[in-house]
């Protein structure tokens, strides 16, 4: 990785001095790689974002761009053949990646919660609701089961289930989908943490619940002032739900900004690509051709230069430099030095 | 004569011998030569039997299905296969629709084989060269096995092999949900072109209002087994009258983030598909919803020269 211009990448820090809070989550450089007997996969390839306090990120790319990757690596998720081979995930300031096992679970559940994307294989389908909920409460310390009935009951209560007791002494499999989120949703809140991770929450329930279910998680989240990271492939999520954007193509963030910013104007030809891609009425359909590139023979210069209907010689040749913007977007093309000189 | 004609048809499935899927009840529509017919639910809605009952890959429990003019439920075998040449149907996973051990060339001339079994090798040969290259495929693909292909490549080998036969009607199955955004793209302006081209009628099952909004001539909404609201997209979409059919149109959200969310109105989760409904599906979850929504049936009525609408209240505010 080549270090980023100075004056371009760090307006966001403009004005808070060396001894400014930590952010709640930063990551920088992280790569993740998988050893298959097809050789080594480029997952995730230098990977830099942030979240701060109180806003929610979206993580929006399509299949095998690295974002589950991504937040897998962040919470120690990742399994052999998988490894994280470099960069850092410090929350407020600690480096999640360097922790011990027994330390990140502790973390896991009581500060930062996670919604898997199926809540079937989230649950336990052979073990009472009730008890699921305790035995995260017992890994926490708190191993009254009177107590833990009765927080399991608030929990519910505040993902809008009536009649939580009836939820709670039955099973994964009596509930619907849109209940069952519910609860993998109630599970992730139980210990109040400040962080949520929800990786494609909605992405398996029907349209009509998925509004539910998204209108449920802001509620939950800006109620309390948590930050949430949320991962989709669905840009009407991101335009809806998020404050800010991380774009991901073949295990790189391409682009980053506001949501405004990055749906409404742009500038990475990928992006651009993505955001008209969605069919709409009278707006011709432009889509792209060919495929992602090959995550174990990876390309030198930018992954996207293949199907970039804009590429010219240096894409070839090296990873662009970002570029950030006064309002705080930065891409990384190198279509943007065109762009400059042109100004 | 329409293309397509469904009359009044459920369906029923048993399950486990004591338990009844209500998966379609009296559901009527029609799809016209060169046309799409768009037909849109949630899962669960019976959209995908309805495509299968359409081609008659299953049978009815009631109703009546012609093709062309044709009783197709009255069809005996050899006249059904022969028919068949004429409606196809495209999956929704193309990876698992497709013979993972025959080759793409042999995969896109098996319905040749099938339903022109006299015609010359080299013809046939010609031809299966053709419709690859009229989906977009490199003549090499031809030679390659579907594992080795990507997903949009391997959805183009779908729709090679749906056209071959040269049919004047397509049902498509959620052709796109299993593909990512930007390949979805390509795939819709090949149905687009091909329809263009060919002058077939389109039956498309989706989940997805974005999409179906783009491809669409007139509109099915479903839910829980029956059409809710039916009649010209534009119209439709402009100017929804089933409290279902706005609360999914809010359900989609804009890419534009200026653009404002709707509430969402609806409430609670659909009823299962075991349970026998009397009175209006949406019953329960309507915001409007009143007594008398199950005390009568309600049924698919006209709601002017060329919509209809299941529901007492048509465009009741608040919903």
């Amino acid at each position: 990785m080549s270090a980023p211009r100075q004056a371009l990448s760090r307006p966001t820090n403009t004005g808070q001095g060396a001894d400014r809070e930590p952010r709640l989550l930063e990551v920088s450089g992280l790569t993740t790689r998988f050893d298959t007997p097809d050789g080594l996969v480029h997952a995730v390839n230098g990977v830099d974002f942030h979240v701060d306090r109180a806003e929610i990120v979206g993580v929006v790319g399509e299949s095998g761009c690295g974002k589950s990757v991504t937040i897998r690596s962040i919470l120690g998720l990742v399994r052999p053949p998988g490894r994280v081979v470099e960069g850092t995930a410090r929350f407020n300031g600690v480096d999640l990646l360097g922790l011990r096992a027994a330390e990140l679970r502790r973390l896991r559940g009581a500060e930062i919660g996670f919604i898997a994307q199926n809540p079937f294989s989230a649950l336990n389908p052979v073990m009472r609701i009730h008890r699921q909920f305790a035995n995260i409460l017992a890994a926490h310390g708190i191993r009254s089961d009177a107590i833990a009935r009765d927080r399991a009951r608030d929990a519910l209560a505040d993902v809008g289930i009536a009649g939580p007791d009836r939820v709670l002494d039955g099973y994964a499999h009596q509930l619907s989908g849109g209940m069952a989120q519910r609860v993998v949703i109630a599970m992730a809140m139980l210990l109040n943490p400040a962080f949520v991770i929800a990786d494609e929450p909605t992405t398996g329930l029907d349209l009509t619940v998925q509004r539910q279910i998204l209108d449920l998680i802001r509620g939950l989240v800006q109620q309390h002032g948590r930050s949430m990271l949320l991962v989709t492939h669905d840009l009407g999520v991101v335009a809806q739900y998020c404050d800010r954007v991380v774009v991901m193509y073949a295990g790189k963030v391409i682009e980053h900004g506001s949501v405004r910013d990055v749906l409404t104007s742009p500038q990475h030809p990928y992006t651009q690509a993505l955001v008209r891609a969605v069919p709409r009425p009278g707006h011709p359909l432009v889509h792209l051709t060919g495929r992602l590139p090959d995550l174990v023979d990876y390309p030198a210069g930018c992954p996207f230069q293949a199907r970039c209907p804009h590429a010219f010689e240096p894409c070839g040749q090296v990873f662009p430099e970002p570029t950030t913007s006064a309002s705080g977007r930065t891409y990384w093309c190198h279509l943007s030095q065109e762009r400059e000189a042109a100004r | 004569m329409s293309l397509l004609e469904l009359t009044n048809v459920s369906k029923e499935f048993s399950v486990g011998g004591t338990t009844t899927v209500y998966a379609l009840d009296d559901v009527s529509l029609t799809v016209n030569a060169g046309e799409t017919l768009a037909v849109i639910g949630e899962s669960g809605s019976g959209k995908s039997t309805l495509g299968r009952l359409a081609l008659r890959l299953i049978e009815p429990t009631r109703g009546s299905v012609h093709f062309q003019g044709t009783d197709m439920l009255a069809l005996p075998a050899a006249g059904l296969r022969q028919l068949r040449a004429k409606a196809q149907i495209i999956f929704q996973e193309p990876f698992e629709s497709l013979n993972p051990r025959m080759r793409v060339a042999d995969i896109v001339g098996e319905p040749l084989a099938i339903h022109q079994p006299k015609t010359p090798a080299a013809d046939r040969r010609s031809r299966v060269a053709r419709v690859i290259d009229q989906v977009g495929l490199a003549p090499e693909m031809a030679r390659r096995f579907p594992g080795e292909l990507s997903g949009g490549q391997q959805q183009r080998v779908g729709i090679a092999r749906a056209i071959v036969t040269e049919p004047s009607l397509i049902v498509l199955d959620e052709p796109t949900s299993s593909l990512d955004l930007s390949v979805r793209a390509q795939i819709l302006q090949l149905l687009a072109d091909l329809q263009t081209e060919l002058g077939m009628g389109y039956l498309f099952i989706s989940h997805d209002i974005h999409t179906v909004r783009y491809v669409s001539d007139r509109i099915a909404v479903m839910y829980r087994g029956r059409v809710v609201e039916t009649g010209p997209s534009e119209r439709v979409f402009a100017d929804p009258q089933h409290p279902y059919t706005r609360a999914l149109l809010a359900a989609a959200l804009p890419v534009d983030p200026d653009q404002e969310l709707p509430p969402a109105r609806l409430v609670g989760d659909p009823v299962s598909p075991t349970e026998k409904v009397s009175g209006c599906v949406l019953y329960g979850r309507c915001p409007v919803g009143e007594d008398r929504c199950v005390q009568n049936e309600v049924r698919l009525t006209p709601f002017d020269a060329d919509r209809a609408v299941a529901c007492i209240k048509p465009g009741a505010p608040g919903s």
